[in-house]
């Protein structure tokens, strides 16, 4: 089939994710038609503010993956020390070794072709129970995890029980 | 499409071949390996892949260690395992979903084959004896089915054929002779090879009835190893070079010049990894997967030309001067006041790098590349590189 190493990549990774899921997680192409954009969903990890949620994010992958990493954003509201206000989600895995925003990441928690979708997803969930506070995205919801968390879980829960529908 | 993957084995009744199928599998593209090679640092990907990783960033991506594409070595060893996996997994993986349906759900037609298999006559044959004793102990007959399905190739290291579509269309090869049917059928089959084979004779059934299946010792020592292809110091050649350089090689010379560096690593990449194989490609072939890397990877570089990484697409014919100079014109207007301010002769803005001076250091770039063309002059100072200059 005339299709790219990106895409058969990406199908592979599909088939693999759909046949022995992870916890927690489900991801997939939004349509057929465009195997590079993926959506996927998280569940918030139990024992932290974020349980019992359940988080939409898009994944979108450059022509040339492997070699690059895919860009993920919450389609939802999510107060997180390393999700930007606009959703997009700020962590090493998904920084390619040249570029690095924040300058404090090891290359060697950065993307490489060997990593994955559910590395990344596995990744974002444990990014979810503990957030780096080194490199804010989101400076406020830093700031209130840092020195206020009895606020920080309390605003979580709140928005958790919104996005079900339940407040 | 359907595609064979690791995870198919977790629902059969050995889940432990699982990790020896991912083991058998390019980290990057996760395939089977394509022509694995070996890294100074150990690690092995497919020729394909990890000239591609080292074309990008020059680490290995396992465990990011320089590395350079001269220092790859052939992994063979990976390749022949590789290759007799592939024939033996169809069987294997038949033989693993079989024992699943008679030990859960009954499936009438492909038992009641079986039962006739049993009835019929006392052969010796090693195949039939493994399936009668189905409902005894999984290994001895795991074992049984291992040897059997790899016992032809070890001496001969037959070059795999395609068989991803084995569980699509419910076909399967036979693990002698490559050819192909129905699953139920293999078994019946296979009788038909129980009289010892003498190793050629293998071969010569092979030739005959499944043309695609080559022997790979001969391609690797009649034909003439493929030319490989050196790498170019892109930053050393104008863009009439590179273009001749790259209609040389019979390869597209459209697009800007950043498409036609990236084409041209791609195309030294695929002819590389094609001269590493023991079954290499015609030319037409590699043509039409730098034609497939042109239509994806190739048609982003090229649309994404108005972003700061990419300022080739300024150089296209059809480029949209109005639009850019609209788009950019805030930026010029700073550019143009800060370079009256530090003066015309010193051309030091180009050296910090914030964003707007990045703009004015690719423009810079452009424009220097024709001024070259036209009368060879040096750079010109920042302030004279309003857009529109040149081409449209």
């Amino acid at each position: 089939m005339a299709s790219s190493l990106a895409s058969r990549r990406l199908f592979q990774e599909y088939r693999t994710l759909t046949s022995s899921p992870p916890d927690g997680i489900t991801a997939g192409p939004v349509s057929e038609d465009d195997i590079f954009l993926w959506e996927a969903l998280i569940q918030g990890p139990e024992g932290t503010p974020f349980e019992g949620g359940v988080f939409p994010a898009e994944l979108k992958f450059p022509k040339d993956y492997p070699l690059n990493p895919p860009s993920m954003k919450f389609l939802c509201d999510i107060w997180h020390p390393n999700v930007y206000p606009t959703g997009l989600v700020c962590i090493s895995i998904l920084h390619a070794p040249g570029e690095d925003p924040n300058h404090y990441e090891q290359a060697s928690e950065r993307w490489s072709p060997i990593q994955s979708v559910e590395k990344i997803l596995i990744s974002v969930m444990s990014m979810l129970a503990e957030p780096n506070d080194e490199s804010p995205a989101n400076v406020e919801a830093a700031k209130m995890w840092r020195e206020k968390r009895g606020m920080f879980e309390e605003r979580v829960r709140k928005s958790v029980r919104e996005g079900l529908g339940l407040a | 499409m359907d595609v064979a993957d690791p995870s198919d084995w977790l629902k059969t009744t050995v889940p432990k071949l699982a990790p020896v199928e991912s083991a058998l599998r390019c980290q990057v593209c996760k395939d089977f390996f394509d022509t694995p090679m070996i890294t100074s640092c150990s690690h092995t990907f497919c020729s394909l892949c990890i000239r591609r990783c080292l074309t990008n960033d020059g680490k290995c991506p396992v465990c990011r260690t320089a590395d350079q594409e001269l220092r790859l070595r052939r992994n063979w060893t990976v390749q022949e395992i590789v290759d007799a996996f592939q024939i033996a997994r169809p069987s294997l993986s038949s033989l693993a979903m079989l024992e699943l349906n008679h030990s859960s759900v009954e499936k009438p037609t492909s038992k009641r084959k079986l039962d006739d298999t049993d009835l019929e006559e006392d052969t010796d044959d090693p195949i039939v004896t493994v399936q009668r004793r189905k409902t005894r102990s999984h290994d001895s007959r795991l074992s049984n089915s291992t040897d059997q399905a790899t016992a032809p190739s070890p001496n001969e290291a037959v070059q795999a054929v395609a068989d991803e579509n084995h569980n699509g269309n419910g076909s399967a090869a036979c693990p002698i002779c490559g050819q192909r049917m129905k699953e139920e059928a293999v078994f019946l089959h296979l009788d038909t090879h129980n009289e010892p084979d003498a190793p050629s004779q293998h071969n010569l059934r092979k030739s005959r009835r499944a043309p695609s299946v080559e022997v790979v010792g001969t391609s690797r020592t009649n034909v003439k190893p493929p030319e490989r292809l050196p790498q170019l110091n892109y930053s050393l050649m104008k863009d009439v070079a590179l273009r001749k350089k790259l209609s040389e090689l019979g390869i597209p010379t459209t697009g800007p010049r950043s498409l036609l560096v990236r084409r041209h690593a791609e195309w030294i990449n695929i002819v590389n990894a094609n001269a590493d194989s023991s079954r290499p490609k015609s030319k037409r072939e590699m043509l039409r997967e730098l034609d497939i890397w042109d239509r994806s990877t190739g048609r982003s570089i090229a649309s994404s030309g108005n972003e700061l990484n990419n300022a080739g697409s300024i150089m296209r014919k059809d480029f949209d001067g109005a639009a850019w100079s609209a788009n950019h014109s805030s930026d010029f207007q700073d550019l143009i006041s800060k370079a009256r301010n530090t003066g015309r002769a010193d051309s030091s803005p180009r050296k910090n790098g914030s964003p707007a001076n990045v703009i004015v250091e690719q423009e810079n770039h452009e424009s220097t590349t024709s001024a070259q063309l036209i009368d060879g002059l040096p750079e010109r100072p920042a302030s004279s590189t309003i857009p529109n200059s040149d081409d449209t």
